[in-house]
């Protein structure tokens, strides 16, 4: 459990409902049909809360029941720090995981990307993009997890309050063909440009609007334009955190380090996958 | 005062990943759901009883009918027969006229 994490629960009348992580300090995103579940509709209050135990109201802001996504507003400040997130789009072969556990003793998932962003018919009903994911742990069953961001699993990296980059959240599992009761090891998510597309009038920071699928024609410098693009909103979020007197300083300067390397990173990786695919 | 478990029914089937909660509802009240569910269950191995007894030299001399019942819930409103769950098991048996 990190100090700053960016995900949370939501409960509705003192009953969980699910996951859910922070878009912004403003916005949570959720499954709809974890709150359809508890029979909450839109413009109810919720209680949004981190593990620690601090929590804060909100209110249902819109729900796409076909996407499966909801959006919630956080109705005063967060009185904790939030871990920054940097948006990303999965491809095949990323290692992910998945921070939220519904109960302590659950696991923390863990897996591969086994198809890059594909049409996907959501339960909901509604053709959606999204990332279908094998999961290392076997359970049988992943009922709990809905709402739970999915972010790349990162080996060695900055540490602790370091940026995360999330690609998606999920929201169903593969059935087993034959016993239809039991979950297959895959999972599915619905990437983040495919969620936050449903929300029209969502005012987001730079690296939200930046998901859509990459020029094909995009040059190393398009692509480091758009990775630190990305980078000096999260820094600027940051820096919102230090007036608000959330973040020091030090995890500032560390904070705004991480970010730079990580979008120095992906723009090598990016240059890379564009080398090898010549 | 006796509870028992009832499940609720998702779209999807079981795909969508929510919390299961464990839910009861006291057995009383949802008996008439379960006396229907077997009344219903009696009339079609019977029904089926009557129309296999007898095939040429061979006639049915007893039959065994073995199911199970779930019930459903969704959002605590019970849902209805129309949705309840029976898996049939049956065995007969089958004798040679003398």
């Amino acid at each position: 459990m990190g100090k700053q994490d960016y995900w949370v629960e939501i409960s509705f009348r003192g009953m969980p409902c699910g996951a859910g992580f922070l878009l912004t300090r403003r916005h949570v995103l959720t499954a709809a049909h974890c709150l359809r579940r508890r029979g909450v509709k839109q413009s109810d209050g919720v209680v949004v809360s981190r593990d620690s135990g601090q929590s804060v109201e909100g209110t249902v802001l819109e729900v796409d029941p076909g996407r499966d996504v909801a959006l919630i507003r956080v109705n005063a400040k967060l009185g904790w720090a939030v871990q920054p997130v940097v948006t990303d789009r999965g491809e095949k072969g990323d290692e992910w995981m998945s921070p939220y556990r519904p109960e302590p003793a659950d696991p923390e998932l863990k897996g591969w990307v086994l198809t890059n962003a594909t049409g996907f018919e959501s339960s909901g009903g509604a053709t959606i993009e999204a990332l279908e994911l094998q999961v290392r742990q076997m359970l049988g069953d992943y009922s709990g997890y809905s709402g739970s961001p999915v972010q790349l699993e990162r080996h060695g990296g900055p540490g602790l309050g370091a940026p995360v980059a999330v690609i998606g959240m999920l929201i169903e599992q593969d059935l087993h063909r034959v016993r239809r009761a039991e979950a297959t090891n895959v999972l599915f998510a619905i990437t983040v440009a495919e969620a936050i597309g449903a929300f029209e009038d969502l005012q987001l920071p730079a690296q939200f609007s930046r998901l859509g699928p990459p020029p094909v024609a995009e040059t190393v410098s398009e692509a480091a334009g758009r990775h630190f693009a990305g980078a000096r909103a999260s820094i600027a979020e940051i820096k919102a955190m230090v007036d608000e007197g959330l973040v020091s300083d030090m995890e500032l300067t560390e904070q705004t380090k991480a970010l730079l390397r990580m979008a120095g990173q992906r723009t090598i990786d990016w240059a890379g996958g564009h080398e090898s695919a010549r | 005062m006796i509870r028992v478990e009832v499940v609720a029914l998702e779209p999807g089937g079981g795909r969508q990943i929510s919390r299961q909660d464990r839910v009861t509802e006291l057995l009383r009240e949802r008996a008439l759901d379960i006396e229907a569910a077997i009344a219903e269950a009696a009339r079609i191995a019977g029904t089926g009883l009557v129309s296999s007894h007898q095939h040429g030299d061979w006639q049915v001399t007893s039959l065994e009918a073995r199911f199970g019942l779930t019930l459903t819930a969704e959002a605590g409103v019970i849902v209805g027969k129309a949705s309840t769950e029976a898996c049939f098991e049956i065995t007969l048996t089958v004798q040679r006229r003398e």
